[in-house]
């Protein structure tokens, strides 16, 4: 079995509202961004699937950067020591159901 | 959340044929963060990131006893100080339920019309204290990611005046009479297509009463979304974009909630108008998607959700929020004057008065039409009771 490299130092990472942060750290080195972002998500005890079932989609910000984190990129790469990402899902308000139930 | 229990939903006819049993895996956030709020009401502790984990603990029926429930004890502490919450069963597994006899209706194993019952047990289990061996990395959270801020939130409720449904387990929402009015606005010119906006404030702890509430001191209108008549898609650039626009503005203001547009007017436009106007999409009301939405983004206890509904009444608002963990139509207080916001005054004398109207038709029979293209207002899921 061989030894992953951990990345030092942590870093931050909050819901959109930032009323919820949590640091991260003891982040191997070669952990990528799509993998980081499931693993958050759970910790956050945010929800995994949106009203049908279907996975929620989220995206990692990188504020200091202004950019959305591509999901190959390795997170000990991108992420620097005080760095905060925040978790930004593609959500939708509708009316899907109700209109089902309102068609002959 | 440390629980010793696992959960089990059942679901049988009256005559007692078991139609269903799962394990369920319930979403306890709710629960927990309606604890959280209680903590700050009562001991004026806000206990997120303390370390301390919430203790669930099943509430046994008192008639048919263990291991039925009849509801939940969510229990927390800090700094020697400990406090708990009850949340009853069937409010809480009402969704779960439901999902699960649609499942029945759609496999044909009950009709629509008929009527079934379900309970939830619980049996205790070795522990719930799994590792996700999959998450390669460590996390811990972080305290004081809440900022609770001294307002007099009392003198803030003594100059407004009630709005919506109250309900005296609720803390207070004050929305100034400018926001909605600049909601009102933007509602108006989105014309068919959804809309909404972020609602930012303060939660507030009054320095003297220590009433908790909520100041909504703006609304950021939710751009880079994707809209048509039925459906309004917050993206990440929305969400940036507001990040955005609350940190410009400086005040320390949280998203305390959120609000969009139901073009009822659009959607029931090719019904007869005596039909529209008892049409349940003309109520305010949250869709499922709408509640996974606040869920996901507004778990907070104190975050509310404002639906604006422009149907052939004319413009309607209604105010949904956390209640034991459930979210429920809800009161709200509207302050006058506040200077708040940028929206038109000449287009609140309509808002206003159709809350009101909207108070008054609240006994209208409107949930239980049906017009000539089947636009059924009853839900076609059987009903559900208690079991017990």
């Amino acid at each position: 079995m061989s030894a992953t490299a951990v990345m030092e130092s942590g870093f931050e990472v909050s819901d959109v509202t930032g009323q919820k942060v949590l640091a991260v750290s003891e982040m191997p080195e070669d952990v990528t961004v799509s993998e980081l972002i499931p693993g958050l998500v759970g910790k956050m005890r945010l929800p995994l699937n949106d009203a049908s079932g279907r996975p929620l989609s989220y995206h990692a910000r990188l504020d200091r950067e202004g950019r959305h984190l591509q999901g190959a990129e390795r997170v000990a790469e991108a992420v620097r020591t005080g760095d905060r990402i925040v978790l930004q899902p593609n959500v939708d308000a509708g009316r899907s159901h109700v209109l089902s139930t309102c068609r002959v | 959340m440390r629980t010793s229990h696992r959960f089990v939903m059942e679901i049988r006819r009256l005559d007692g044929e078991l139609l269903h049993q799962r394990v369920l895996v319930p979403d306890w956030e709710p629960a927990v963060e309606w604890t959280l709020l209680a903590g700050l009401r009562t001991h004026g502790i806000w206990a997120q990131g303390s370390g301390a984990e919430p203790r669930l603990e099943p509430l046994w029926h008192t008639a048919a006893g263990e291991p039925v429930i009849e509801g939940f004890r969510v229990h927390l502490d800090q700094d020697d100080v400990a406090w708990s919450a009850d949340f009853r069963m069937g409010p809480y597994f009402a969704d779960a339920a439901r999902a699960a006899v649609e499942t029945l209706v759609t496999d044909r194993r009950v009709q629509a019309a008929d009527r079934v019952r379900y309970a939830v047990t619980a049996f205790a289990v070795d522990s719930d204290s799994e590792v996700d061996r999959t998450v390669r990395f460590q996390t811990s959270e972080q305290p004081g990611t809440c900022p609770v801020v001294e307002r007099p939130i009392t003198r803030l409720v003594s100059q407004s005046h009630d709005c919506g449904e109250p309900n005296i387990t609720d803390i207070n929402v004050v929305i100034p009479d400018d926001v909605l009015a600049e909601i009102c606005t933007c509602a108006r010119e989105a014309g068919r297509v959804e809309t909404g906006g972020i609602l930012i404030g303060h939660l507030c702890r009054d320095p003297e009463t220590h009433d908790v509430g909520v100041e909504v001191t703006a609304q950021v209108p939710a751009r880079h979304t994707v809209a048509d008549a039925a459906r309004l898609t917050f993206t990440s650039e929305t969400w940036t974009a507001v990040r955005a626009a609350v940190a410009l503005r400086r005040a320390h203001e949280l998203m305390v909630g959120w609000w969009h547009l139901h073009p009822a007017h659009a959607w029931c436009e090719d019904c007869p108008v005596e039909r529209q106007q008892v049409c349940r999409l003309a109520s305010g009301f949250l869709s499922p998607e709408d509640r996974a939405l606040h869920r996901a983004m507004f778990p907070r206890a104190f975050a509310t959700a404002l639906v604006v509904t422009n149907s052939v009444a004319g413009l309607q608002s209604r105010l949904f929020g956390w209640r034991n963990g459930v979210l429920e139509p809800r009161g709200f207080r509207l302050m006058r004057g506040a200077g708040v916001g940028t929206g038109r005054r000449s287009e609140l004398p309509t808002l206003v008065k159709d809350e009101e109207n909207k108070c008054q038709d609240d006994n209208a029979p409107k949930f239980r039409t049906l017009n000539s293209k089947g636009c059924s207002n009853d839900s076609p899921t059987p009903d559900l009771t208690d079991r017990h």
